[in-house]
């Protein structure tokens, strides 16, 4: 990614080529928990893996709207054939989860670490004060509790 | 650097900090040179999910693979890690231990025996924090000086509104 930069390279989009070459995101890499498909920015397209379920993914692709970087980001989850907004019968299900990938309001993941949903929803600060977007961990920030989600035992599949 | 040396990657955690370093090391230094320099003079290591130190006088190459997962620690060698809910449990773990690895202990059979409806319905955050750590954390970089770590089993939440 470093060769794709130069002199005009924006402050936020620098800021998220550091946090995507550091050592927690890598981990994360690593481990499977999620890739980096590409950045054509203000956008990214990032994959997060998901517990095997019958008949269901073993990733999720979303393609992330960065402007400002860090102080904060939001996703839709998206078919990586056409690059389309995820319908609903290809998304997640589950108690929580399912609420998550509601397909009932914005395009946004209905959660506070998402950008628009949390503009929306000012309660949540107080309410999921635990859930919330840290521009010190960036994208993990992000990355981390929706990994959660489609790793955790309510998540049911598509 | 000889024919026979060869760089390896390894991921280190450290006491008190959750700032992980990917470094990259010969693969002939010892466990000991590896523990002294990221801890200090007299530092154990321990690789990840791991109760038992490893041995400090054996060569990196034998004991840690290519992105390796080791915690680093000179003082706290033992993490005494409280979870609450309801009645609190405590039980000592390595600092290598991951937040994930408490979490299969806390709601299974020796912890508060959840049941998997149950279990996909809690998470643990940090006592008196708004902090929920990551299920890849080590206790040791989440414990205090004190050498232990509070957490809370607590329901996750919907998001409604």
């Amino acid at each position: 990614m470093e060769a794709a930069l130069n002199h005009q390279t924006a402050p936020d989009e620098l800021a998220f080529c550091e946090h995507v070459a550091g050592a927690e995101f890598q981990a994360g890499v690593d481990a499977g928990r999620w890739r980096l498909l590409e950045v054509t920015w203000p956008t990214a397209t990032l994959a997060i893996s998901a517990a095997a379920r019958p008949n269901s993914p073993r990733e999720f692709f979303f393609c992330f709207e960065l402007s400002g970087y860090p102080a904060g980001a939001t996703a839709r989850p998206i078919d990586i054939a056409t690059g389309q907004t995820l319908p609903a019968e290809m998304r997640p299900k589950g108690e929580i989860v399912g609420h998550a990938f509601r397909t009932d309001w914005l395009e946004a993941l209905y959660v506070p670490w998402d950008r628009v949903a949390i503009e929306g929803h000012p309660e949540w600060r107080i309410r999921h004060a635990r859930k919330l977007w840290n521009e010190d961990l960036g994208i993990l920030s992000y990355l981390r509790p929706t990994h959660e989600l489609l790793n955790s035992e309510d998540y049911r599949g598509v | 650097m000889t024919e026979e040396e060869q760089d390896v990657q390894i991921y280190i955690h450290r006491s008190e900090t959750t700032e992980l370093r990917l470094i990259e090391v010969e693969d002939t230094i010892s466990v000991r040179e590896l523990a002294e320099e990221h801890a200090g003079p007299g530092a154990g290591a321990w690789l990840e999910d791991e109760e038992e130190s490893l041995e400090l006088d054996v060569v990196v190459s034998e004991v840690i693979t290519e992105r390796g997962h080791v915690h680093v620690a000179k003082k706290c060698k033992k993490i005494a890690v409280t979870v609450r809910y309801g009645e609190p449990l405590t039980k000592e773990f390595a600092p290598s231990a991951t937040i994930a690895k408490v979490f299969q202990w806390a709601t299974g059979k020796k912890g508060f025996g959840l049941t998997p409806t149950e279990r996909a319905k809690h998470t643990l955050g940090i006592c008196g924090t708004n902090t929920e750590p990551d299920r890849s954390e080590h206790v040791g970089s989440l414990a205090g000086p004190d050498c232990s770590l509070c957490l809370d089993l607590a329901p996750k939440e919907r998001f409604e509104g």
